[in-house]
């Protein structure tokens, strides 16, 4: 881990990029996670690799959303209805 | 691997699906329950379980796109479970033990279909096809677009294209909330595992659903607004034509009450008329005409539409 960091404590696009989901579970130990929230901050390339991936993120990550479009496109197509009604009773 | 210590049942979950059915136990009391359903208290088995019902489907449904796939996941989850109920032993892992059995199940549907699922392998990856991009102008899109078809369905082809390995650690961290330690339990596999398999499925799906957030969608009516235009086309809606030909005697109030409505009525919707509208009204004003040179809110008496 060492070297990926300068000696100026910097960290290059590269390795921000190979660690971006480590960085954003925070799961990268000093200084590395430090060294890649000042790049970010200041490289566009990089912040808008964070940016597109919680844009992304935000899309797929809300259950109720998810329940409601299962309702819309899965659950309510005639030909399964009955059947899904059905399954469920039986559960 | 046991993380007693972190709690299992997500907040996601617990605030947006529980609460629409019935409450989940707290984790304390999951183990008095379950004593007693292994006792044979069948009825208290199934209020422990009926919470986590919708998260089980949406998990299933999203590693197999099948509906019917996704109702028997979470049959053959319910009912392992409560044949397997004296395995559990920490009532804070119940969502989780749950979860891995449905993993389980939707892998065995997986190997059905296809001749050789790998759910270790994490070679054929490239990295160099997620070169840096320009991706500044990418928009938001709500969560809530998930119930546009051509949203669905390009989320659902890009899950699809992520490898079984990677889509289940996906779904179980950013669908469904579950944290890296909680995953790796889940899959029985470490953290650094799923941390890199995570990794690759982000950038993966970001970059195939790249075109949802860079071009515009198509504008999406509301359904009030729906039923307002099948309203107004009933009602015999004023052609542009005529709303064109009327309009500087719209202009100067010379129309009649009716006609003078369904002008409006098709300004309201009609951005094209409006504008001309517009433009002829600022005409006017720049001609020096006599007649429009007073600023309509001097005008007494007589209607000035705006
Ligand atoms: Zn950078």
């Amino acid at each position: 881990m060492g070297r990926d960091i300068s000696r100026s404590g910097k960290v290059k696009c590269k390795t921000v990029i190979r660690e971006l989901t480590n960085y954003m579970e925070g799961r990268l130990s000093e200084p590395l996670q430090s060294a890649i929230e000042d790049h970010i901050k200041s490289c566009r390339d990089c912040s808008a690799q964070m940016e597109t991936t919680r844009k992304m993120l935000h899309l797929v990550g809300d259950e109720q959303a998810w329940l409601n479009a299962l309702e819309r496109h899965v659950l309510k197509k005639p030909a399964a209805t009955s059947e899904d009604a059905a399954h469920k009773k039986e559960l | 691997m046991a993380s007693a210590n972190t709690p299992t049942i997500c907040q996601g979950c617990e605030v947006t699906v529980l609460k629409q059915e019935a409450d989940p136990f707290p984790p304390e009391e999951i183990m008095t329950v379950v004593e007693r359903a292994k006792e044979g208290d069948v009825d208290a088995f199934w209020r422990l379980v009926e919470p986590f019902q919708q998260c089980l489907y949406v998990t299933a449904y999203s590693m197999l796109r099948n509906a019917g796939d996704a109702e028997e996941v979470v049959q053959e989850t319910m009912l392992k479970a409560l044949k397997h109920l004296d395995q559990l032993k920490d009532g804070h892992r119940f969502r989780g033990w749950l979860m891995t059995i449905a993993t389980n199940e939707a892998r065995m549907i997986m190997r059905k279909g296809m001749k050789e699922v790998s759910f270790e392998d994490d070679a054929e990856w490239d990295p160099k096809i997620f070169s840096l991009r320009d991706y500044a102008d990418w928009k938001d899109v709500p969560s809530d677009a998930l119930e546009r078809k051509e949203v669905w369905e390009a989320v659902h082809r890009a899950m699809q294209s992520l490898s079984p390995a990677c889509r289940e650690v996906f779904v179980l961290r950013d669908v469904q909330h579950f944290t890296v330690p909680e995953v790796a339990d889940i899959l029985a596999i470490n953290e650094d595992k799923v941390s890199v398999r995570l990794h690759r499925a982000r950038l993966q799906m970001r970059d195939l659903l790249a075109p949802l957030f860079r071009e515009p969608l198509s504008p999406w009516i509301p359904m009030k607004m729906m039923a307002d235009m099948s309203a107004i086309m009933i009602h015999r809606l004023v052609s542009c034509k005529k709303v064109l030909r009327e309009i500087s005697s719209y202009i100067d109030g010379e129309v009649n009450p009716d006609l003078r409505a369904r002008i409006e009525e098709h300004l309201k919707y009609c951005r094209r008329c409006k504008l001309v509208l517009n433009t002829t009204r600022k005409i006017l004003y720049l001609v020096a005409d006599d007649k429009v040179l007073i600023p309509p809110f001097a005008i007494k008496g007589r209607q000035i539409p705006h």
